[in-house]
């Protein structure tokens, strides 16, 4: 009655795609490009602030995931935790090389043609990653979670607006909330 | 020690519009690993709401990264551990007609590919008692040096085809190579299936419907495709020969 499938539906799509990523199916890279080439972009994008950047880092982060498919570890992290991890490295080094052609600039003596972004703290990475996932639960659970997130309902008053019954919306939170903790509570685990 | 609330209950304790239950509310105040949680939680529901305005930023990045991620990673955008088997039965369908810019963009890819340093022109093996039936030449921004045999044998009432190229470029702009049999006009095709990349080039061996009207699909054609979810022809031939 509780639909018992559906969100592990999800950790089970995520396995198979990263399971043939691994295995060298370039069809898979398209998957998980499909998948998450939208959360890639989009914290690359808060985390540099130029349209130009964000298309180059996903562009390398989805390189650098075919090339390093052999250091995907099933056992350790999920699909989207693994890309976000090289996407923090991706993000990291384009800063730093920022930061060096701003001191060259500065040893050289010449103004530098204004600071570029500033970029964003980390905990957007941890929002968009949520929010993202929130993107992707089933049609259900997510109708109940936003209700619950945004509008301010009870779960009572869930149950009443959208029929279903008192436990399957409950359940839906449990389920809903926790998985969207996973997606920020284990990124660090993730190599 | 009490007993932990269930955790429903615990999500619950975390949502911003859900009354406090005393009950959970007195054993969060003694209990540092529910609390823990449930402040897990509620940073979560925090996230949730701070990355929600960026919702428009997660519509995925425009059509032109993955072009370019598939242009950078070019032939090495291949099976390499387990390649799937060439024989990929298809129905027959009709040309579809090809997006100028879809055309654009793979002949550019083709392009790039061209300077990453052509394969040699080591002849591969050929199954004995076959004949070569067509000869491939390059149309279209390849590479002149490429070529193509078509050679075809008979055992048993079976029609196998066999297809090998050499001299064919790092394809930077596509996924695979696909072979093709159609009518002069193009309104006919029928597909071969895709080929595997080699040391030399490309090779890939199909059985051929005895009941094709070979008469009339007496052009072979060699495309390049991407992994698009499309299984028509891409419109980009690269390779042609006619059926003798």
């Amino acid at each position: 009655m509780i639909d018992p499938g559906e969100l592990s539906d999800l950790d089970a799509a995520d396995r198979a795609t990263a399971e043939r990523l691994a295995a060298g199916d370039p069809t898979a890279l398209r998957a998980a490009f499909n998948r998450y080439g939208g959360l890639v972009h989009a914290i690359a994008l808060r985390r540099l602030g130029t349209p130009q950047d964000a298309e180059d880092v996903t562009q390398q982060v989805f390189v650098r995931a075919w090339r390093g498919r052999a250091t995907l570890d099933l056992q350790r992290g999920a699909l989207g935790a693994w890309l976000v991890g090289i996407t923090r490295r991706q993000i990291a080094d384009r800063l730093a090389s920022r930061r060096r052609d701003l001191e060259l600039a500065d040893r050289v003596g010449r103004m530098s043609f204004g600071s570029p972004p500033a970029p964003a703290p980390d905990s957007v990475v941890e929002a968009l990653a949520v929010a993202d996932e929130l993107n992707h639960l089933p049609d259900q659970v997510g109708t109940v979670v936003r209700l619950a997130f945004f509008d301010d309902l009870t779960h009572q008053q869930i149950a009443a607006l959208t029929g279903l019954p008192l436990g399957t919306v409950k359940s839906h939170l449990r389920r809903g909330l926790e998985r969207l903790r996973g997606q920020w509570r284990r990124k660090e685990g993730a190599r | 020690m009490n007993v932990h609330p269930d955790p429903e209950a615990l999500a619950l304790a975390a949502l911003p519009a859900e009354p406090s239950d005393p009950g959970v509310a007195a054993h969060l105040a003694s209990c540092a690993a529910c609390r823990s949680h449930v402040d897990e939680l509620a940073r979560t529901v925090a996230l949730a709401q701070d990355g929600v305005d960026g919702a428009a930023d997660l519509a995925g990045p425009p059509d032109r990264v993955w072009a370019g991620i598939a242009a950078e990673l070019g032939a090495e955008l291949q099976p390499v551990d387990d390649p799937p088997p060439p024989e990929r039965p298809k129905a027959r369908r009709r040309v579809l007609v090809a997006v100028a810019a879809a055309v654009v963009a793979l002949a550019a890819g083709v392009a790039i590919g061209l300077g990453v340093g052509a394969v040699g022109d080591a002849p591969g093996p050929r199954p004995p008692a076959s004949t070569v039936v067509a000869q491939l030449q390059p149309i279209g921004p390849l590479d002149p040096a490429a070529s193509g045999t078509l050679t075809a044998t008979e055992q048993a009432g079976v029609r196998t085809m066999a297809v090998r190229l050499t001299g064919v470029p790092d394809t930077g702009g596509a996924d695979y190579l696909e072979v093709w049999l159609m009518n002069g006009a193009g309104t006919e095709i029928v597909a071969l299936g895709a080929l595997t990349r080699d040391d030399t080039g490309y090779t890939g061996s199909f059985t051929v419907p005895s009941n094709l009207p070979m008469t009339q699909l007496d052009l072979v054609d060699v495309s390049a495709e991407r992994y698009d979810g499309n299984p028509g022809h891409s419109g980009v031939s690269i390779l042609r020969g006619t059926l003798a």
